[in-house]
């Protein structure tokens, strides 16, 4: 079956970190799918912070990952180009410290 | 016949999709933070009074703080009760925006020049008599242009909210704070809230009654405004029905898509004021939001 557009993706698996409760770090380990790459670098960014720089051929499958809050992964090729990226998001066990806001966003006008 | 019509829209709109969560959801906010942004698109409200000026969208801001009972949240101030899981309670204070539809320069209004002859967007074609040489005594119509200056004033009042993990009804009643209109409204509103992909939707229905002293004192038409009796105009209270869509997506951790639409009817009491040309007032916008 060939591969649709969806398959050619960076992605990162899963992309959603529960932690206990707000504030709290998050840690998880993320499985990781890359589109065809060329021969060169590649590097992996969180919120742009580098996570490292491999070969094409010796991309980490997976890679653990620490959380604050809801973060962009970029996979980065060695001449600054950016090749995709996902969300990767927090949820929480306990989100009873989160108010329901009064009104909704956006809402002043 | 259109808020029908939208409902129906919305019911199919909120059938895929799972619940709504409040992590990470720009309705939902910690304790003793702020909660800024910054929306820029394209968008406007429109004004049912004759000669009124529709009120462009063009730059939304999202400024919240909540305190542990405190609160600011858009326009909004309070102090909220927890009073149970799925119950709270607020006291709060807020502009009233009937004072909107006749100025320019409503707030809405400052952030961009708009050209003043746009009566043709609320669909109000100039009436007989209305020119600049023709004293507002002979006419037989009247604009918003012709008459004397209505107030901006506060409403104070209790709200009370139940929510559902992804719905919100909330009940509400507020009076006049400044002794303007010296009048009333109240509110019951629905909620519900949903997810499809990464697209997050809310869809409201409202009911408000507004009392016959707050319509009579921004569409009420008497001496004050113009020597013609026949156009002099006693409000009655009116009953106004809203069904709306917000959406949002985030597209990274600052920067997300938001747009809303509202479509509100205004009621005989206030629709049968030689002031008001429309039955209904709508209002969309669509842009991209920053989240600081």
């Amino acid at each position: 079956m060939p591969a649709d557009a969806e398959d050619e993706a960076f992605s990162a698996t899963p992309s959603e970190c529960i932690a206990a409760e707000q504030g709290d770090e998050c840690v998880m380990s993320v499985s990781l799918n890359y589109p065809p790459l060329l021969n060169d670098k590649y590097c992996l960014t969180l919120n742009g912070e580098p996570l490292g720089c491999w070969p094409h051929t010796a991309m980490p499958g997976a890679m653990k990952v620490t959380l604050k809050e809801e973060s962009e992964l970029s996979l980065i090729r060695k001449q600054n180009t950016h090749h995709g990226s996902v969300m990767l998001t927090l949820r929480y066990r306990s989100a009873a410290k989160l108010r329901r806001r009064v009104r909704n966003p956006w809402s002043l006008f | 016949m259109r808020i029908p019509l939208l409902c129906c829209l919305l019911l199919w709109l909120s059938g895929p999709g799972t619940a709504w969560g409040c992590e990470n959801d720009d309705a939902c906010i910690a304790p003793n933070s702020w909660k800024l942004g910054i929306a820029v698109g394209i968008g406007a409200r429109t004004n049912p009074l004759v000669d009124g000026d529709p009120i462009p969208l063009v730059v939304l801001p999202d400024v919240a703080w909540y305190g542990e009972n405190a609160y600011f949240d858009n326009g909004e101030a309070g102090y909220q009760w927890q009073l149970r899981n799925d119950i709270s309670t607020e006291l709060f204070v807020v502009a009233n925006r009937e004072r909107s539809y006749f100025t320019f320069w409503h707030p809405a209004n400052i952030v961009l020049s708009v050209n003043s002859s746009s009566a043709d967007v609320i669909g109000g074609p100039l009436q007989p008599g209305d020119s600049d040489s023709e004293s507002p005594a002979l006419r037989d119509s009247i604009s918003v242009d012709d008459i004397s200056n209505r107030k901006w004033t506060a409403d104070a009042g209790l709200r009370v909210n139940w929510n559902g993990s992804d719905s919100l009804v909330s009940a509400a009643v507020a009076g006049d704070l400044l002794s303007v209109h010296q009048g009333f409204y109240a509110q019951l509103k629905y909620q519900y809230r949903w997810q499809w992909d990464d697209w997050r939707f809310a869809a409201n229905v409202s009911v408000t009654y507004k009392s016959e002293k707050l319509i009579d004192y921004y569409y009420g038409i008497d001496s004050a405004d113009t020597a013609n009796s026949n156009l002099w105009y006693t409000a009655d209270h009116a009953l106004q029905t809203s069904v709306g869509l917000l959406l949002n997506k985030p597209l990274n951790k600052h920067w997300r898509w938001v747009g809303r639409v509202q479509l509100s009817t205004l009621g005989s009491g206030m629709t049968d004021s030689p002031l008001v040309s429309k039955d209904y007032v709508a209002s969309g916008f669509i842009g991209f939001g920053y989240r600081f």
